[in-house]
């Protein structure tokens, strides 16, 4: 019996000794002085959480509100109980009228619901082993988006072949062809555009593309595909991609470039910048140009002035075109951009089956950035980064280049309203597609997590997530990659982030495919600058700039839209002086707090 | 597919309750009454917490564990004689259940706590002063999640309400004790102190999804007690 009391009493003793959350007070907390970047996930999702924070004075503390799969979630409530310091927030300009804009209705779904029509008829273009460049090219017709407002009208266009590269093997084994078409209104002295494209264009495009003759390999092809995959091949006859049964042309080892102006807009300073239709790979349908291709827009490629300013406007300068102009590396990024949505379409819809039509836009668009992001410094170009590309580390403050810029004023929109936002609002969604992928790929396997996205079925959030979970070897989610994403935005001002928490090492993020090395430069997002973004007098005109991501406060939370998988962040000031805190969240929101 | 048993009325509860139904008009006249309280480390491993700790270790560093939270309990219940020495025992009862991470390098923790209400049925046997015993526990969040978490110079603590805590959580348990001394007089009952063990044993977790292991070691204090004998 004795020895049972003392057993009894030893196990009693032993549990209070060794309880973690009696002795919680002693383990670090406000006793000491580390700096150390922290990140709290609180585990209810919904309902109230009352927050203590505590921290030595001088730090900050941020909450960053994660939503789930579920739209239309009403917006938190945060009170500060004790506050003697209670942080406000900028007025964003046009932040309110562009969530009032949005209807959470379901168009989005009928838009989805499109599926291109099939109807026999002959193609325009004819086949592409019969392309002939030169004196006397070959003529075709091609169809070409007529507006930037409508996928679905079509111009038809005269053009001309401009470019043949023949059987062009690359070091992996793949053998292809390369045809260069410009539209007859756009070339040299025949011209109806602001600019023209010339010889040395069609020859520097293809180059950028497929390499010089004896270097095949430093190529976007090479690249892109050394990454991802092919582009094309063999496939089932009648190909099921989704839910639905396609006729699609027959294997092909040629890729079609052609430079038309997209739209017939003339416009030089920006617009549609290239695209990749994949009704163009559809046998016999509508508006199918029946080949592998996309189109670039030839005014914009062809503008001269060395920073995109267009003729129209004051400080154009005609100097020459180079292929180190504005507009040429923009295209050059936008021919690894569209080359990953046309392998997309190849691995995860017609060859694996995925329901590539319905497929979320952000997760395809995402994908195209990220392979922007890893050959900027392949091609020599900013890319989404807006850096130098041989400047690796997170450059400095004051940066207006790139999409990141744009995301600072709207790091809170959901990936969801993409199809159903208003042309002016589109690039928005780039930024926050981009910021996200940026961060994935420098957490979770760089252009790898690019290829396990793409040869992928899965069109929906879990193939981000099954991607991210391949590489950490654990289950991850997306709303907790989101979690950790908006943890990561707040903390990249830092080079000594944890694991999974980074954009910035201070240096490159490598990573390798295909036997090819990639890199991606680091990123601060506080260095980025959003010019005239912030309404301080309340006239709805922007007269302040944004260096930061913009975060709510208690007092403007109320605003937040709550579309599905976004972080909104609030900023809760020194916690060492204002510590205590309520929230009330809607089911479906988490919130994760993260003291600088 | 782990819902299935989390959310549905375990067989083993279901059974226990028509035992212990069956014996109580069968053998009413053995009944035992008792009361106890109960201290002990609670402790929670696998499933989803596994990749909870590694992301505790990504903020605090490579020597990352799983540590305790300190588990209570307070509980009434009576037991009935079946047959010999073998009894059916039920019990309800408020626990405080729970969770931890810790790093000493980075000085780093993390816990979670729970209070929840249960009720436990199972069969003991007891031969003498000593019994020993098993059954199955079911209970239900009655507080809000307690979190707390500290790195270096700074520290969270939250209650929040137990929105992610699972609706039920069936378990299991074991238990061991040996009544000590002699009855003495507590108003019209005879009350005689209890020492003792348990483990109790909850295989989905706490929270939703987390389908983790939680373990509770308590020792336990209690007073069995019976009606005096009428002069």
């Amino acid at each position: 019996m004795k020895r049972l009391v003392m057993l009894v009493v030893s196990i009693a003793a032993a549990s209070i000794l060794a309880s973690c959350d009696l002795f919680s007070g002693l383990a670090g907390g406000a006793a000491g002085t580390d700096d150390a970047p922290f990140v709290y996930f609180a585990e209810s999702s919904g309902g109230s959480i009352d927050l203590s924070l505590s921290a030595a004075a001088g730090r900050s503390a941020s909450v960053v509100f994660t939503t789930g799969p579920y739209e239309g979630l009403a917006a938190p409530t945060a009170t500060a109980r004790d506050s003697s310091d209670v942080p406000a927030a900028a007025s964003r300009l046009s932040a309110q009228d562009a969530f009032s804009d949005r209807l959470r209705s379901y168009a989005r779904e009928n838009a989805n619901a499109y599926i291109p029509p099939i109807r026999p008829r002959f193609s325009t273009t004819g086949d592409p082993a019969h392309d002939v460049a030169g004196a006397t090219p070959s003529e075709a017709s091609f169809y070409v988006i007529a507006n930037s407002s409508s996928s679905v009208d079509f111009d038809v266009i005269s053009s001309s072949c401009r470019a043949v590269r023949d059987d062009t093997t690359f070091s992996d084994t793949r053998t292809r062809t390369l045809s260069v078409w410009v539209a007859d209104d756009c070339w040299d002295l025949g011209s109806t555009k602001k600019h023209a494209v010339n010889q040395t264009m069609v020859d520097a495009i293809a180059e950028k593309f497929f390499g010089a003759s004896s270097d095949p390999d430093t190529s976007i092809y090479a690249w892109v595909t050394g990454m991802l995959g092919d582009e094309w091949g063999v496939h089932d006859e009648s190909t099921r991609i989704g839910f639905g049964t396609y006729d699609l042309i027959a294997k092909s080892d040629n890729i079609t470039i052609l430079l038309a102006d997209i739209g017939s807009d003339d416009a030089d300073d920006g617009g549609i910048v290239g695209y990749f239709y994949p009704v163009d790979t559809f046998a016999g349908a509508d508006n199918s140009n029946e080949r592998i291709m996309f189109i670039i827009d030839a005014v914009m490629y062809s503008n001269p002035d060395d920073s995109g300013i267009s003729s129209n406007e004051p400080g154009y300068s005609d100097n020459g075109w180079s292929d180190e102009d504005y507009w040429a590396e923009q295209v050059f990024s936008t021919l690894a951009h569209e080359f990953q949505h046309m392998i997309h379409f190849y691995q995860k819809g017609v060859l694996r089956g995925g329901d590539y039509f319905n497929e979320a836009t952000w997760i395809d668009e995402l994908c195209a950035m990220q392979v922007e992001d890893l050959l900027a410094d392949k091609l020599g170009v900013a890319g989404p980064r807006g850096m130098d590309p041989a400047d690796y580390s997170a450059g400095v403050s004051g940066n207006i280049y790139g999409r990141l810029p744009e995301y600072l004023l709207f790091p809170d929109v959901t990936p969801y309203d993409w199809d159903t936002a208003a042309d002016a609002e589109l690039t928005r969604y780039y930024s926050w597609a981009y910021a996200f992928g940026a961060y994935l790929t420098r957490n979770y396997g760089g252009s790898e997590f690019v290829r396990r996205l793409v040869q992928s079925a899965s069109t929906d959030a879990g193939a981000v997530a099954a991607a991210a979970s391949a590489f950490s070897g654990r289950d991850e989610s997306i709303v907790g990659l989101l979690r950790r994403w908006g943890a990561a935005v707040l903390l990249s001002h830092r080079t000594d982030a944890p694991a999974y928490y980074r954009y910035n090492s201070g240096g490159a993020f490598s990573s390798s495919s295909g036997g090819l090395t990639y890199n991606l430069g680091s990123i601060n997002m506080y260095n980025y600058l959003c010019l005239d973004a912030i309404d301080t007098d309340g006239d709805d005109i922007g007269d302040a700039d944004l260096a930061e991501p913009y975060a709510f406060s208690s007092a403007t939370i109320g605003d937040l839209y709550g579309g599905a998988y976004s972080n909104a962040f609030m900023d809760l000031g020194d916690p060492s002086s204002s510590s205590d805190w309520r929230f009330v969240l809607p089911a479906g929101m988490y919130a994760t707090v993260v003291i600088d | 597919m782990h819902r299935t048993y989390r959310n549905g009325p375990p067989s083993a509860v279901a059974f226990l309750a028509i035992l212990f139904a069956s014996a109580a008009s069968a053998a009413a006249q053995d009944v035992g009454w008792a009361v106890s309280a109960a201290c002990g480390p609670a402790v929670a491993f696998g499933g989803a917490l596994g990749d909870e700790l590694a992301a505790f270790e990504d903020i605090a560093g490579a020597d990352a564990r799983y540590a305790t939270v300190f588990g209570a309990g307070l509980a009434g219940g009576a037991d009935i004689g079946l047959t010999g020495p073998l009894r059916a025992a039920a019990s309800i009862g408020l626990s405080r259940l729970g969770y931890a991470f810790w790093s000493p390098d980075a000085a780093a923790l993390s816990y979670l706590s729970l209070w929840t209400a249960g009720v436990r049925l199972g069969l003991r046997l007891e031969p003498g002063d000593w019994l020993v015993g098993a059954g199955a526990s079911l209970l239900f969040p009655v507080g809000p999640i307690v979190q707390y978490a500290s790195l270096g110079g700074a520290s969270v603590a939250s209650h929040s309400e137990a929105t992610t805590a699972s609706t039920m959580i069936p378990g299991a348990y074991i238990e061991g004790s040996l009544a000590l001394g002699r009855p003495f007089a507590i108003g019209a009952a005879l009350a005689r102190p209890r020492l003792g063990l348990e483990l109790g044993l909850w295989p989905g977790g706490l929270v939703e999804d987390s389908e983790a292991w939680q373990f509770a070691l308590s020792a336990v204090v209690g007073l069995d007690l019976e009606r005096k004998a009428a002069r």
